[in-house]
């Protein structure tokens, strides 16, 4: 005869510490994304929305107050084209150097080294922009201004590298080896086997890199703050101060708005838009990545 | 004999690290024949087929000695570029492994990487009909070649090879992920490819060796116990070891 179930009192509060943990992370989105968008209505309240999105003037500290995003919109794409520049064509480069001709012991010195890079606190990228960077520009185009979007796009894009060569390397060492076997056995050199097979058969995978570095590009915050200064300058200039999304939050932050203000809810109008523009990219980039998965198993 | 041969295989030795996967095989290769590799796995058959347009260049453990002479030149001098002799020496693998890309573009990419002249879409039309393809794929040359069946895809990379029009071309197991009707179909490819080109394949299936090729080889362990006219090794086999082999007693 079967004992009957003794009842499992451990177990099952286990398992509900467990879901408790499970929870926390989603109830903390949900409820980041209730207060962002509870507050952005009240701005919206008013300010209609077509001045806040196409609206060419920012001064929502200074009178005339005025709240078109356009300035910190264009602050934050002269950022991110500037980091892709640097960070896309070199990582990966970086990338083929390491899945293709790197021996494995050079590859076992890179990769560490790439990922300290990866490891250092952004504040020393934006202090790195500032001291090293931006007098290193102004050497070479003296018009530079002391904070500039150029110097802080390049350490972003320095920032993101790592990212985009490990998330490259891994898209091309996916590529199968019989591919590149076909390919030699076709009298193709090593570059043609990497730039007309290897890289176009990696291809989503890369480009999938590409939309990851440039949503965290956008999310950037200290060393744009610290680099290209808190001026909302409707400009494509990289050599003058520009403010992005990420600093006007930091700049308002830092001071004593009093919460409940128009001023205090501009921060998460802006958050908001931040918020939607790096959702949709981390979206794309995860579409591209499931494709680029189903096509070799 | 009155054939010429176009690969000498002199006295080769083949290591992967400190494993000696080669030893000493002696072997000639004559032109326009179908020269077979038999032997149970792991004998180094693929390993010898590949020191053969220089594919285990790609194998940093690997290292190599004795001497292969394709046309009486030396294949590993120093002088030998390695890309020219894999234009002149194709291959095929043992599971297919066609280019994510259209059918056209599988077969057009040697030739156009190598810059080899002459109307492409002919090109292309000839090496599908060689490779006895054409017809089935002749209205879709435009589709991705992953969307062909396992034998219409190792029939797409046997016609990627050809239009290269390459002297010798070398098999590495062709039929092996392929079912008994693609496996015949290939079969009877390689006897209307005899006319025009030089073939080595390697394989374990022993009805296939028997029945496509003119000459036979066949390693255990590395060592090249018998070579001889196919029939010869199959019906009177001189070793022991041959003769239980390919009467199926052992393998």
């Amino acid at each position: 005869m079967m004992q009957p179930a003794k009842p499992r009192y451990l177990e099952n509060s286990l398992q509900v510490a467990f879901f408790m943990c499970a929870a926390i992370s989603t109830v903390t989105t949900v409820a980041v994304i209730s207060v962002l968008a509870f507050e952005t209505y009240g701005f919206l309240q008013q300010v209609p929305i077509t001045e806040f999105l196409f609206g060419t003037e920012w001064t929502p500290l200074l009178h005339p107050k005025s709240y078109g995003l356009l300035p910190l919109l264009a602050g934050t794409m002269l950022i991110v084209v500037g980091a892709s520049l640097v960070a896309v064509p070199v990582g990966l480069s970086c990338a083929i150097f390491l899945s293709e001709y790197a021996s494995e012991r050079t590859r076992d010195i890179l990769k560490p080294v790439l990922e300290i890079l990866a490891g250092i606190p952004t504040v020393v990228y934006g202090f790195f922009a500032l001291t090293f960077v931006t007098p290193l520009l102004k050497t070479v185009l003296p018009q530079t201004q002391v904070f500039n979007a150029a110097s802080g796009a390049i350490v972003v894009g320095i920032m993101v590298l790592p990212m985009v060569a490990s998330l490259c390397d891994d898209a091309l060492r996916a590529v199968p080896q019989s591919l590149r076997e076909g390919a030699y056995s076709l009298g193709a050199t090593s570059f043609e086997v990497t730039t007309r097979v290897v890289v176009p058969a990696g291809l989503s995978g890369i480009f999938a890199a590409f939309v990851l570095a440039i949503s965290r590009a956008i999310g950037e915050t200290m060393a744009v703050t610290l680099a290209a200064g808190a001026t909302p300058n409707l400009t494509i200039n990289p050599l003058e101060g520009i403010q992005t999304m990420t600093a006007y939050i930091v700049q308002v932050s830092l001071g004593d708005t009093p919460a409940g203000t128009l001023t205090y809810q501009t921060l998460f109008a802006v958050a908001s838009v931040l918020f939607l523009i790096t959702l949709s990219l981390n979206i794309i980039a995860n579409r591209v990545m499931k494709r680029f998965q189903e096509v070799y198993e | 004999m009155s054939e010429s041969v176009i690969l000498d295989i002199d006295d080769v030795c083949i290591r992967y690290g400190d494993e000696l996967a080669v030893r000493n095989v002696t072997l000639p290769i004559y032109e326009k024949k179908i020269t077979a590799i038999i032997g149970p796995s792991g004998c180094g058959k693929s390993t010898l087929l590949r020191s053969l347009n220089r594919m285990n260049d790609f194998i940093h453990a690997c290292s190599q000695d004795g001497k292969i002479s394709f046309h009486e030149s030396d294949l590993y001098s120093n002088t030998t570029d390695p890309v020219e002799v894999r234009r002149r020496i194709g291959m095929v693998f043992q599971r297919p492994n066609p280019f994510p890309k259209s059918i056209y573009r599988n077969i057009a990419w040697g030739p156009s990487i190598n810059g080899l002249g002459g109307n492409m879409d002919e090109r292309v039309e000839r090496a599908l009909k060689q490779a006895a393809l054409w017809d089935e794929v002749k209205d879709r040359l435009q589709d991705s070649a992953l969307n062909l069946s396992g034998g219409q895809q190792q029939r797409l990379c046997i016609a990627r090879a050809l239009a290269m029009e390459p002297e010798i071309i070398l098999m590495d197991e062709p039929c092996s992920a392929l079912d008994p009707v693609s496996t015949a179909r290939i079969e009877d490819l390689l006897f209307e490819l005899k006319e025009n080109y030089t073939i080595v394949i390697v394989t374990h299936n022993m009805q296939q060796a028997a029945r496509v090729s003119d000459y036979t080889a066949f390693l255990e362990n590395g060592v090249m116990i018998e070579y001889g006219i196919t029939e010869d090794v199959f019906t009177r086999p001189e070793n022991k070891r041959t003769e239980e082999y390919v009467t199926g007693r052992f393998g």
